[in-house]
């Protein structure tokens, strides 16, 4: 297997927008695909945050960051996913085991939940993920 | 599938306690772009700030991030989101053709002598959205 080629300065790019509930319930609570997974590619996560939107978050047990094959990046606990609040990797509650390592090649990244489907947030979930891409 | 997410844009610079009173323009205006604020920090550098509302991120319109002043202590970073910063309108759309600056709001700021500026931004064309 080829190693992954690391860019010298690699750009950094950003996903944002917005999920509904059913977006990040959907697919058996795999949630929806934000960057599509591209042929040859990894990517690398290295940053991001999540913002509960027309409520606070509740029903789940996190929203989860993974890539399109079920490897965790970030996890954020429901409890400080209060309406309008900002929870950054990193910080109480929100778990980057993966920012900072690539995914497997060919993958992409999505936005579910776990346990239990996301409830009660009734304006979904912001995003916004800073990820560099390798060949 | 090609990969569709804008490259990040970052504007960083040391702002004048005139300039953050003036209001300074840290991206440009250009027709038919469109500027999203996706995350920002502030510092107050050689004092904390004073007497002003707020340090805010905005197009005139649009106030991206209000970093209120009781979160500008001297040499701290502010982060959007924090306690004492307002990120209401991150990741909202800028008006097309609007520039990004950072102004005071309410009375002009006091004591800091300069202020830290990091901003995080994507860019869009008017056609494309």
């Amino acid at each position: 297997m080829a190693a992954t080629t690391t860019p010298a300065f690699p750009k950094v790019r950003v996903a944002f927008g917005n999920l509904t509930l059913a977006q990040v319930n959907a697919n058996s609570r795999a949630g929806t695909v934000i960057v599509p997974g591209s042929a040859g590619r990894t990517i690398k996560v290295v940053d991001a945050w999540f913002r509960a939107l027309g409520g606070n978050a509740g029903g789940a047990t996190a929203v989860v960051l993974e890539d399109t094959a079920g490897t965790d990046i970030v996890s954020t606990t429901v409890g400080p996913l209060t309406q309008n609040a900002l929870v950054r990797a990193g910080a109480a509650n929100s778990t980057a085991t993966g920012v900072g390592t690539y995914s497997g090649k060919d993958k992409g990244l999505r936005i579910g939940c776990t346990v239990g489907d996301l409830t009660t947030c009734s304006g979904g979930i912001d995003y916004c993920v800073l990820y560099t891409i390798s060949n | 599938m090609a990969l569709k997410s804008p490259q990040l844009r970052t504007f960083y610079k040391q702002l004048t306690r005139a300039e953050v009173n003036a209001g300074y323009i840290c991206v440009p205006g250009a027709p038919g772009r469109i500027y999203t604020v996706v995350d920002a920090w502030v510092r107050a550098i050689g004092g904390a700030a004073d007497t002003t509302t707020s340090v805010d991120v905005t197009n005139g319109s649009t106030v991206a991030v209000a970093f209120g002043v009781a979160g500008l202590v001297e040499n701290a970073v502010l982060r959007a989101g924090a306690a004492n910063a307002v990120a209401t309108n991150l990741l909202a759309a800028m008006t097309q053709g609007t520039a990004i600056k950072v102004i005071k709001a309410g009375a002009a700021m006091g004591t800091a002598t300069h202020v830290d500026v990091c901003i995080e931004y994507a860019v869009s064309s008017a056609q494309a959205a």
